[in-house]
């Protein structure tokens, strides 16, 4: 299964080979992650990873967030994007990020 | 009032160490005998800057498995273009230790040149271009001209802040109203005059508008973009707390997938305390 990088374990082992864009191979199948693993995988830009092993529902499933809270954060970024096209990939990518980044700053 | 870019940058700021290390570098480069001993001989004379660049290429930024401990060994691992590029960049650090604290922090000031350095950098290696390291110094002096500005204006700088604050106007646009000039032009007059390479002067000068950049536009497309995301990933400061005007031009000249975004973001976060650190002082 697909994992994100931010829910990665100490422990979880990797499914397949683990490569960067161009193909050379960074960590071997079945390499179990330790911190410095997960560490690298972060430097390396890898955004998920495929562990190996049956989907743990509390990894797969979304994590329930209530919408005031989603609001508040939203609102507490947009004044900084008044200058910039909101409908835009690249902004829209870069707002997204911003609010989550709030969201786990202020936990609801 | 000043009048010109070049008014700002006339006198009074000490770069004469730079720019002899600088043409020493490209003397030694250039030359068909010379060696990585050679030019790692002219990097060691200046201490500060070794140290600087053995923490860089020790950092996880580069991953390299074993420690490196001699400027030479960092030559024939990052590359002798490559590591001089980055000693030009690092040693500007030490310079604008008289800037007024009151307008500008220069530690946040370097964090976001840093952020915008990265940036660059994982921009380009997503491009797959072959010395990143020269987009990371583009990014890193591309705000250069701002803390001259701070220094040599900072009536006209402390105005410029004022009005930005109250309006909610970009700080460029604001300072090309108040001086008939922004801060790229002050910092590409700058580049221009120490000699160096036109990239670093164009990324300078075109950073806030990418379209007017004709001899290097799809490097200036990357400092553009890495300029906006360091700004809205709020890593430091230059003086503006906005995400600057985007050109989609910029973006789309880059001729890279959305879909990267995400994973770069959290990268250049990661990257960043380490670069922080090993540029800036390992106490930051």
């Amino acid at each position: 299964m697909q994992v994100d990088i931010d829910n990665l374990r100490p422990g979880m082992e990797l499914g397949t080979d683990l490569t960067d864009a161009g193909g050379r191979l960074l960590l071997p199948k079945g390499t179990v992650l330790t911190e410095k693993h997960i560490r690298y995988c972060q430097m390396w830009g890898i955004a998920d990873i495929d562990i190996a092993g049956p989907a743990e529902p509390d990894l797969v499933d979304a994590p329930v967030i209530d919408a005031e809270a989603i609001a508040k954060a939203e609102a507490a970024v947009e004044p900084r994007f008044r200058h910039v096209e909101r409908g835009h990939p690249v902004i829209d990518a870069l707002f997204r990020h911003c609010v989550q980044k709030q969201l786990a700053r202020k936990p609801a | 009032m000043p009048r010109r870019p070049e008014d700002l940058i006339r006198g009074a700021i000490e770069v004469g160490t730079i720019q002899t290390m600088y043409q020493r570098l490209v003397q030694v480069i250039d030359h068909p005998l010379s060696s990585a001993a050679d030019v790692g001989k002219v990097i060691s004379e200046d201490p500060g800057l070794t140290a600087r660049l053995l923490r860089l290429v020790n950092s996880p930024i580069y991953g390299f498995p074993s420690r490196i401990d001699t400027v030479t060994q960092a030559i024939s691992i990052v590359g002798m273009t490559q590591l001089r590029d980055l000693a030009i960049g690092t040693s500007f650090i030490r310079l604008f230790s008289n800037v007024p604290s009151h307008l500008v922090d220069m530690d946040s000031f370097w964090r976001h040149s840093i952020a915008c350095g990265l940036t660059a950098r994982q921009l380009a290696a997503h491009r797959r271009e072959a010395n990143v390291e020269r987009f990371f110094v583009a990014g890193l002096l591309h705000d250069i001209g701002r803390p001259i500005i701070f220094m040599r204006a900072p009536l006209e700088a402390a105005s410029a802040l004022l009005e930005s604050n109250r309006t909610g106007e970009l700080l460029f646009q604001v300072e090309q109203k108040l001086l008939g000039f922004h801060h790229g032009a002050v910092g590409s007059a700058l580049l221009e005059r120490w000699r160096l390479p036109n990239l670093l002067v164009d990324g300078a000068a075109w950073h806030h508008s990418p379209r007017l950049a004709t001899r290097f536009p799809a490097e200036t497309a990357v400092v553009h973009v890495a300029d906006v995301i360091a700004n809205a990933l709020e890593l430091g400061s230059s003086g503006e707390h906005r995400v600057p005007y985007f050109e989609p031009a910029a973006w789309e000249l880059l001729d890279l997938s959305p879909t990267i975004l995400p994973g770069l973001f959290k990268q250049v976060e990661t990257q960043f305390v380490h670069a922080v650190q090993a540029i800036l002082g390992p106490d930051h």
